[in-house]
């Protein structure tokens, strides 16, 4: 029924409670997102917070929910239906999910908000032009495709204007790091003490650290004793070339600092080769 | 299937036949005999110089603007979008058809701010061009503040304006704030990626409000080619909608727009190729 390429089941047992049905759920809501950015490590994370007896994540980790035009078409919003893929056991506090294209699809933020304006987001960010590589390696081995990455960031305007009126998923290699401005949208709808935003090389090089933070902010318990774990790397076909390099370094650079600045963060090491 | 998986449906193939992915799809929404059809939007910045351009559009005798209106406000109005399929007859409504005219127009300087309204301005017609004046966004914001406290319609201070926006503007949602959106509106850069997300940039003329404002002629110039009208009769410089202000600019709030827009105004100058020093150093004047 919800189809994912990832399984997260893999990461724990299912259990009873994990198999609960849909009519149990008549009245539960979601109350926390890990929005993104796709490629930042999220599929990590989630995994880690799979494991946690208080969290509630379905095994297919993304949902999709909120950015399926679809779903909000018609004058009401079926949520039972998002709901159903929840089934919360007896200690669950906090129901996630975990879908990394809502922080860069633009009607999200305002759909979340008139489903659960007390809703809490977990942002893991990464340097944009490593990112902007990796998506483009997802999209090659997926066949989904066919430019070299250099093309492939020339041409991203004018391709995907060809999906208008809506975003293009595939080829938003540039367009979905500029993280700055997807912050600034969440922060129209919700405060900042709703919002947890993570550097994914310290979810990555220091989880445990990581860890203690989202317990602090989902008001959760601390998670047990965890190991960095490489969940979704996949192999690169080659490396990026020093054009591609400086095309992005040029279109990041003030991204990066505003986000330095919006964040109170240091990106050193970011955007370079 | 509700839950959307992978994004199946945007596989290429999905395209129609014979098109190369790279050209835009073909929309003609607005296509439907009507008696006029716009081309031009004049899409912001507000305080950034759009009564002026648009008086020396009404005075071009090939350009037709709204006859009674003073801004059309189409693609902002929540209510013309409710409901599908749009009406554009009573966008269509507020303009005269006159012989001579080459192009119709319309200056609504919230366009560029407003979030769907990019969207909406390509979904009524793909070929529309657009021309937006930046302001230096510090000064741009002072004199927004200085008119919303002319009209009655601010209490604050102007630094107890700008620091407390982001939860003001809150009460307006899940709309933007238009009146308190001082420091949001000068957020030019994700307003103009917005707009280059729907339109090639060949559509899209951005001017600097200090250059046009100071010496209209050579940008006028410029629009009249790019619009493909004949030359435009008057281009002597003049001030249409200027305010007296409250007092100048305090220290604090300059501070905090020289911090918040720094950033911002580098980002300016790297999109468009254009030198804002003048920008920077009047924020960091004192």
């Amino acid at each position: 029924m919800f189809e994912g390429r990832k399984d997260l089941s893999a990461y724990a047992g299912i259990t009873r409670d994990r198999l609960r049905t849909a009519a149990d759920n008549a009245s539960i809501r979601v109350n926390c997102v890990i929005a993104g950015t796709q490629k930042g490590g999220t599929t990590a994370l989630a995994s880690y917070l799979y494991e946690h007896p208080q969290l509630c994540i379905p095994g297919t980790k993304e949902m999709h929910f909120f950015d399926a035009e679809e779903n909000f078409a018609g004058a009401s919003v079926d949520f039972d239906y998002y709901h159903s893929a929840f089934a919360p056991g007896p200690s669950a506090r906090i129901l996630c999910d975990a879908t990394p294209i809502y922080m860069y699809w633009d009607p999200v933020p305002q759909r979340i908000w008139k489903y659960n304006p007390g809703m809490k987001w977990i942002f893991v960010l990464r340097d944009p032009a490593t990112r902007a590589f990796s998506h483009w390696n997802m999209q090659r081995i997926k066949d989904r495709d066919p430019l070299p990455f250099f093309e492939a960031l020339s041409s991203e305007p004018a391709r995907c204007r060809t999906v208008l009126p809506l975003q293009h998923p595939w080829w938003s290699y540039i367009d979905r790091g500029f993280y700055a401005q997807q912050l600034r949208r969440v922060m129209r709808f919700f405060p900042v003490s709703q919002m947890l935003v993570l550097k994914s090389e310290d979810v990555h090089r220091a989880p445990q650290q990581a860890l203690d933070r989202v317990a602090r902010f989902l008001g959760i318990e601390p998670f047990a004793a965890v190991e960095a774990r490489d969940v979704y790397a996949i192999p690169y076909a080659t490396t990026m070339e020093a054009r591609a390099r400086r095309l992005l370094q040029q279109t990041f650079e003030f991204d990066v600092r505003d986000l330095e600045r919006l964040l109170g963060w240091d990106c050193g090491g970011w955007l370079e080769a | 299937m509700r839950f959307k998986a992978c994004h199946g449906n945007f596989a290429p193939a999905t395209l129609p036949a014979g098109r190369s992915v790279l050209e835009p799809p073909i929309v003609n929404a607005a296509n439907d005999g009507a008696e006029v059809r716009i081309g031009v939007v004049v899409a912001g910045t507000q305080k950034g110089g759009t009564s002026a351009l648009k008086v020396c559009m009404i005075e071009h005798p090939e350009i037709g603007m709204p006859q009674e209106v003073k801004e059309a406000h189409f693609f902002d109005t929540e209510e013309n979008f409710a409901e599908s399929p749009v009406d554009y007859a009573t966008y269509h409504r507020m303009y005269e058809r006159k012989p001579g005219v080459r192009v119709y127009g319309d200056a609504t300087p919230v366009y560029m701010f407003w979030e769907p309204a990019p969207l909406r301005i390509w979904q009524y017609n793909s070929a529309m061009k657009l021309i937006v004046l930046l302001r230096n966004p510090g000064t741009r914001a002072y004199s927004h503040w200085n008119m919303e406290i002319k009209q009655g319609r601010e209490t604050l201070s102007f630094e107890e304006a700008i620091r407390g926006e982001q939860d003001r503007c809150r009460g307006a949602l899940p709309l933007q704030h238009r009146r308190w959106s001082y420091v949001a509106r000068g957020m030019y850069s994700a307003q103009l990626r917005r707009i280059w997300r729907h339109f090639p940039r060949e559509q899209v003329m951005v001017l600097k409000s200090e250059d046009f404002q100071a010496d209209p002629a050579p940008a006028l110039a410029q629009v009249a080619q790019w619009l493909g009208v004949g030359a435009f009769p008057n281009v002597a410089p003049r001030k249409i909608f200027a305010l007296p202000y409250e007092g100048p600019m305090g220290r604090g709030a300059r501070q905090f727009l020289h911090e918040t827009f720094e950033i911002e105004i580098r980002r300016i100058e790297r999109m468009l190729g254009w030198d804002c020093a003048d920008w920077l150093s009047e924020l960091r004047a004192s």
